[in-house]
Order: C-alpha cells, then structure tokens, then sequence
C-alpha cells in the first residue's frame, strides 16, 4: 500500500517577502481564506487564482465587493457615540462598500476614535443594531446568509482561553463538556458562573457570525492553542446549527503579559546587505508551522481562515526599504561596507518582519484544496483510532464525526479528551475512493517521535514515527500514487 | 435598497428538525432547534403523499407526533412555522414501529492491535441493537456484551487470550426482527506498511530569516542542528523554544540548542533571555512570567528581568 503523505511546496521560503506569486494557480478553493496584508507588487488577481478569497481593500471601488475583508475600526461611526442615526449612518456607509459575501469582523471596542464600551455590555447592543443594518443593507437574511464575524476580541469570540476555568487548566471540567452536549451549554462563557454569552443571549449571532480566535504569543503556556481552537469551533456549530466560524491569526506575535514578543526586546531582524547587515527591530512573528495549521484546520473544521496583517502597502524591493518611525531604531553592522541610504518613512515599503506566514498559511489552505474532494465525499471529517508507541487511543464512544456547519454531533467531545490527557490528535475521512488521515501532537516536540498506527475503516496504516508540533496529512488511495 | 425581511426571533432566518426518534407503539419524538417557534404545523410525506399531518404549539424543543396507520420506511417531515417567514430544512427519518423492517446486514471488520481486538462496522438505517458474538471452534458462538446502540460506526476494545483463535460475527436487530449474520471475520494485524511517499522530496530549497542573537546552523559533518550564538550573555540565560513547545528536558530542566535533527518542514525557534536571578529554570519562568509586567506607577520595573527575545524561522528540505 502507498499512502502519500503531504509536504511543504517548493515556492515557499522563510524571507521577508511573500512568493505567494510563485504559488501554483489553485483557483477557488471554496473556503474564506482572507489575508489582511496589501503588496505593491503581487495583484490581488494573483492572490485570488492562488486560494486568497479575500483582500483588506473595503473603501476602493476597484475591487469586487464580494472580495473585501477587513475588521471595521470605531470611526466607522460618525461623531461620538452610538446613537440609532449613528449606528444607521455607520452600516449604510460600510453596506455600500460590501456585499454579503465580503468577510467583515471588526475591533469596535478597542481601535478608532469611537470605541464602544464592553465592560457593560454596550458592544452587543449596538454590534447587534449594527449588524442587522448591515445585513439589511447588503440583502442578506441573517448571519448564515454573510460571511460577517464581528468582533475580533478573544475574550468576546472563544468561549475560554487554552481550557482554563476559574484560572485552572481542566479540558474535562463540566462547563466545556457541557458547551460540547448541548446548545444551551454552548451559548454559554466558560467564565466563573457558566454566564450566557451575550453573543447569542443578546441576539446578535442572528446577524453576524463569530471567528473562532488564534492570536498567538509565548505568553506563558500555550501548549493548548490548536486544540482549544479546534474544541472552539466545535462550540461554535453546537450553539447554532448553521454557524459559520473561521480561524483568525495574524502573522505577528503580541505578547501581552511578558515583554518578550515586544518590539524593545527584539534585537534586530536580520537583513543583510551589501557590505554588512541591518538590525532592525519589529514584531516578533507567530511559528510558520501554526500559521499552516491554521490554514489547513480552519478550512478542513471550519469555514476557512483569516490572516490580519495590517494595511500597509508592503513591497518585495529591497529598494523600497525605509525608515519607520513606529519601530525602534535600526542598526547598521558593517561588514566592510557603508549603511546604505533608505528612502524616507512612506509606502510602499519593503518589510522589516518576515511576511511569510502568510505563504505558510497558504500552503495550509492549499493542502486542504488537494484533499477536499475526500471529505466532500464523505460523510463527514471524523476522529480515528490510533496507536502512538503501543498505546491506544480511540474516540469518545457514539457517532466519531465532529461538528460542522449544519451537522452538530452533542456529545463527541474527543478532543476534550486528547487534551486532557495531552495526547495526540488523529483525524479520518472517507470519500471518493480515498482516505485522509491526520495527526497532530502539539504536546510533543518537534524533537520527540512518537510510532504512529492510524486505525481506519478496518485497516491500520502504520505510518512510522511522526515528529511532535508538526502537522501531518496522509492521502490513500488504493494503493495508488495520485 | 433591498426590502429587509421581518426579523424572526431568536429561531433566526432558518430553523431545524434536530432528530426525530421512535419512543413506543406509534409515537415518536421530534427535537427541534428553534427558539421562539410558536406552533409548528408539519407534513409526514412519502414519495409526494402525504401520510399524516398535525400541528402542535411546543413549550419546549422537543413534542411528541403519534404516527398510527403510517407505514414503515423512509418518510420526510416537513415543518413550518405560520407566526413567522423562517424556513425549516425538511428532515428525513424512518417509521418503524410496525416492525415490518428488516434491518440490513452490518459490514464488520476486526483488527488486532496490541492485546486488542478493534471491532469496527459500518451500518445503514434505524437499529435498536447489534449483536457481536466470537467462536474459537467455528460451532460454538459466544456473545461479546455490547452495550451501545450505534449510528455509524462503533469500536469494541477488551483483552482477548489467544485472539489468533478468534472469529467473529455480527447482526442488527430491529424490534423482533434480525438481519443475517455478517460474514464471519477473522482479526488480523493487517498492518499495512504502507510506503509513506514524500512527493518532490526535496524540491523546496533551504532558507531562513532570524533575528540578532541567535543563529541556527547545521553542522556540516553530522548534519546536526545548533545555535551559534551563545546560549548566555551576562546574566541571563537563554531559554528556546521548538516550534511553540518549550525546550526542556525531561525534568524540566534548560536545555541548550545543539545537535537536534529535523526532517523536511517548518522549523520554529524562540529564544529568550532570561535573567539568572530570577528565572534560573523553566518553572519560574512558566509561573512567574507576569511578573516582568509589574508597575509602579508607570513604569515597569521588572521589564529587564528579559534581556532579548529572539527568533529564527527555517524551512528545512
């Protein structure tokens, strides 16, 4: 039997630069894969035939409204406050630039000159007037008829942080299971008192979705990031059978309780040039191998992606390298050489962090494109049984199938489990004559090798020994090279 | 501008039949998910006829329909809400209690794993019970207790003595009525060792950025993976993390970044300094990391407990 087992693109690099135009033309690959990130020289044509579905471009009349992402800043309402006119005005201005397919989020309460209160609830007052404006606007039904995930605020969008109840880690603690059995336990917030999440309390969720969030620095533990977001998705389709959710990241690393991921501590990215080499402090960027992750998980469990950047007009020319006057100073290490000139602060610029996760977010989605017809033609992405150095795990007993859109499964809370006992994640499809088999344990160290026999519709694939916090995808088909 | 469309209630634009079950004689369960539904009038309809009809005002998300004189087999519910223009998604379901249903016959394969016999089977249609029995002769068969009534497939593990000797056989039992036994299956290793096929191996080029403070490089002779920059620099120590995982021995201890191996991928490495005095192992750092957040007045006064926080990203062919 051969069974191929899927591997990095020759095009991707770990630069500075996207080569996103080097990729191989997919088309549309039927998931939101939206990038936040603007290039001066790669098209949004190019991004689109390469599995881009999405481009922060929501003011330009140029780009197809069907096509704009973005996450809405305050100032979208005029004035101060949020008045009925104000919120009206606020839609009707975002509508004409949008269509209900746009893929539309927003940080309301935090960023722009008009930020809402959250800490009384106001957020969800006026993000439901908004969002029903805003469907009104677009002609769009309600939430499962847009693809509109409101706010991008983990403590709003995930029901708890990395399995922590009352500041304790617990994967299996009622409050989660139960956000797994039934949809009343999903409208909740794994918060102190179980709470109702006002997402769903408030009605809001009728007229926007929710993202599923994936923020990542070293703060402290975070060994609990993919399966907690995995079990977030699952959360997601339980409190509303057609949900839509779609894993949000972004490429750069913001710590928030340690200063590690902080610009003052970076000593320099390194950008060599002729006759020495640039130091150049930025942000500090989140593992490629996670921003695959979230590429491939979010389009195989969920509706897709989203990978927030920032608007700035980045270029692939070293020519374009600049000052910045919102990072520290950079500094110049000569190697026999003079510090070449830079223009001054402006656009387009060349990057001073590596952009490449969001190549690496690509060849996630572009993985899940090469295996989609499987689970197109299954009956639905299930967990499998497997066998990690003789050790047997299998599924929580019923129906083995995770939720999905329009398919919810109460009670299969395997992957509650798997984290619990901080074991590895084995997944199964069958469809079109082929096998998916997946395995994942991000509990394990890329160092650490564990002997892996995947158990799948009556046959066990022995697939050797697979490397911890790496992603693994296998196709079967027959016995034959595809 | 497009006319809205009057907003209806919590249930939202679209509502759901969640799971219709058999409870006795002809009366069965229907589960909804809707919130705000008011009365539901609804159609059984087979093959465009339609069977039975009722309405019912729910107080809760589940009621019961009596479906006496309809006929077993396959049957569509079809529901609507009249207080609101919210569509529900028919849903198909089957009539049983008459008991006039065959169940088919279940597909059952048997692996061993270890000390093991997983027993899987697929299986379509309604089912109240399924019966696993094994036999070591081929004559007498003894039944496998089975306590779960499943929809798609169900695993069956238990230590088993000899499992070479082992057969096994499966039927579905439907009200009184059984289907045919399985074929009988014998459990085997079937261990396939598959060739795993890497395609292209090798067709993406090594490449890496980094920040200043670290350098992973591969010695050329081992073809091992190590940082250049040294592991201290004063009083702080450098602590490292491998594709998000903190890289420490098994007792949690520090380690230092040299003679690692990796295969074809992404491979991640944080690195951050540490000082002495106040993080010396992993443990302090994973309990007390927020401490280097701690303000007086406005400013931080812990902040150069961290002296650097480093990175390197490397795609590894």
């Amino acid at each position: 039997m051969i069974v191929e087992k899927l591997n990095l693109p020759s095009w991707i690099r770990a630069d500075y630069i996207s080569h996103i135009d080097e990729a191989p033309v997919v088309g549309n690959v039927g998931k939101i894969a939206a990038l936040h990130s603007v290039d001066a020289d790669i098209t949004d044509a190019q991004k689109f035939e390469r599995g881009f579905s999405h481009v922060p471009k929501i003011w330009d009349n140029g780009t197809s409204a069907d096509k704009k992402c973005f996450v809405l800043l305050s100032d979208v309402f005029p004035g101060t406050g949020h008045s009925d006119a104000q919120i009206d005005a606020a839609a009707q201005n975002v509508g004409a630039n949008i269509s209900k397919n746009a893929c539309v989020g927003d940080q309301f309460t935090e960023a722009g000159n008009n930020p809402i209160p959250w800490w009384d609830g106001s957020y969800f007052t006026v993000g439901k007037k908004f969002y029903q404006k805003l469907c009104e606007e677009v002609g769009a039904s309600g939430a499962a008829d847009t693809n509109f995930f409101c706010n991008y605020d983990t403590k709003f969008a995930n029901f708890c942080e990395f399995f922590h109840i009352n500041g304790e880690r617990n994967p299996l603690h009622p409050y989660i299971v139960n956000a797994l059995a039934s949809e009343a336990g999903a409208r909740k917030k794994g918060d102190e008192t179980n709470s109702n999440d006002p997402y769903y309390s408030s009605g809001m969720a009728e007229w926007t979705n929710m993202f599923t969030m994936m923020l990542w620095a070293n703060d402290g533990e975070t060994k609990d990031w993919l399966f907690n977001a995995i079990f977030e998705t699952q959360r997601k389709y339980a409190a509303k059978a057609d949900a839509k959710t779609v894993m949000y990241t972004s490429p750069w690393a913001q710590s928030l309780n340690n200063p590690v991921n902080e610009h003052h501590k970076n000593p320099g990215h390194i950008h060599p040039r002729e006759g020495g080499y640039w130091k150049v402090p930025d942000w500090h960027t989140v593992p490629f191998e996670f921003q695959l992750w979230v590429g491939f998980f979010g389009c195989l469990l969920a509706e897709g992606c989203y990978n927030w950047d920032s608007t700035v007009n980045f270029s692939k020319s070293i020519a374009n390298d600049r000052e910045n006057e919102w990072t520290p100073d950079r500094t110049w290490v000569s190697e026999g050489g003079a510090a070449p000139a830079l223009l001054p602060d402006g656009e387009p610029r060349y990057p001073q962090f590596p952009r490449a996760g969001m190549d690496a977010m690509i060849v996630g989605v572009h993985w899940y494109n090469s295996i989609k017809h499987i689970t197109n033609a299954s009956t639905g992405v299930a967990y499998a049984t497997y066998i990690a150095d003789g050790e047997t795990v299998a599924p929580q007993a019923g129906d083995p199938r995770l939720f999905r859109r329009g398919f919810r499964n109460y009670g299969q809370d395997t992957i509650l489990h798997v984290a619990a006992a901080q074991k590895g994640l084995a997944l199964e499809a069958i469809g079109a004559g082929e096998t998916l088999l997946v395995y994942i344990n991000p509990y394990r160290l890329l160092t650490e090798k564990e002997n892996v026999t995947i158990l799948s519709n009556g046959k066990s694939y022995d697939l050797g020994k697979l490397a911890g916090s790496k992603l693994h995808v296998f196709r079967v088909k027959n016995g034959a090279i595809q | 501008m497009p006319t809205p469309k009057p907003h209806c209630g919590p249930c939202g634009p679209q509502w759901y039949i969640h799971k219709i079950a058999h409870k006795e004689g002809s009366i069965y369960t229907v589960s909804f998910d809707a919130l705000n539904v008011t009365r539901i009038v609804y159609d059984i309809v087979r093959d465009c006829d339609t069977l039975s009809s009722g309405q019912h005002d729910p107080t809760s998300s589940a009621f019961e329909i009596d479906l006496n004189g309809v006929s077993d087999g396959k049957a569509f519910f079809l529901a609507s809400c009249p207080n609101c223009v919210g569509f529900c998604q028919p849903f198909e379901f089957e009539v049983v209690h008459n008991g006039t249903l065959t169940p088919s016959v279940p597909q059952l394969r048997a692996v061993i794993s270890g000390n093991n016999v997983l027993v899987f089977w697929d299986f379509e249609g309604s089912v109240d019970a399924f019966e696993l029995q094994a036999t070591r002769d081929g004559e007498s068969w003894t039944d496998v207790t089975l306590s779960m009534s499943a929809q798609i497939r169900q695993l069956k593990t238990g230590p088993w003595l000899n499992i070479e000797e082992l057969t096994f056989r499966m039927r579905a039992r439907k009200g009184a009525n059984y289907s045919s036994w399985s074929e009988v299956v014998t459990p085997s290793t079937e261990t396939t060792q598959p060739d795993v096929v890497i395609p292209n191996p090798g067709n993406v080029p090594f490449s890496s950025v980094r920040i200043d403070m670290i350098n992973i490089m591969q010695d050329p002779n081992t073809g091992l993976w190590f940082d250049a920059v040294s592991s201290t620099s004063g009083d702080y120590n450098a602590y490292y993390y491998l594709n998000g995982r903190p890289l420490k021995s098994p007792d949690g201890g520090r380690l230092s970044f040299q003679g690692m191996a990796f295969e074809s991928g992404f491979v991640d490495v944080e690195k951050i300094y540490l000082h002495k005095d106040h993080y010396s192992n992993w443990q302090q750092w994973e309990m007390f990391f927020w401490r280097t957040k701690e303000k007086v007045g406005e400013v931080y006064v812990n902040d150069w407990w961290v002296l650097a926080s480093s990175q390197q990203r490397l795609v590894i062919p």
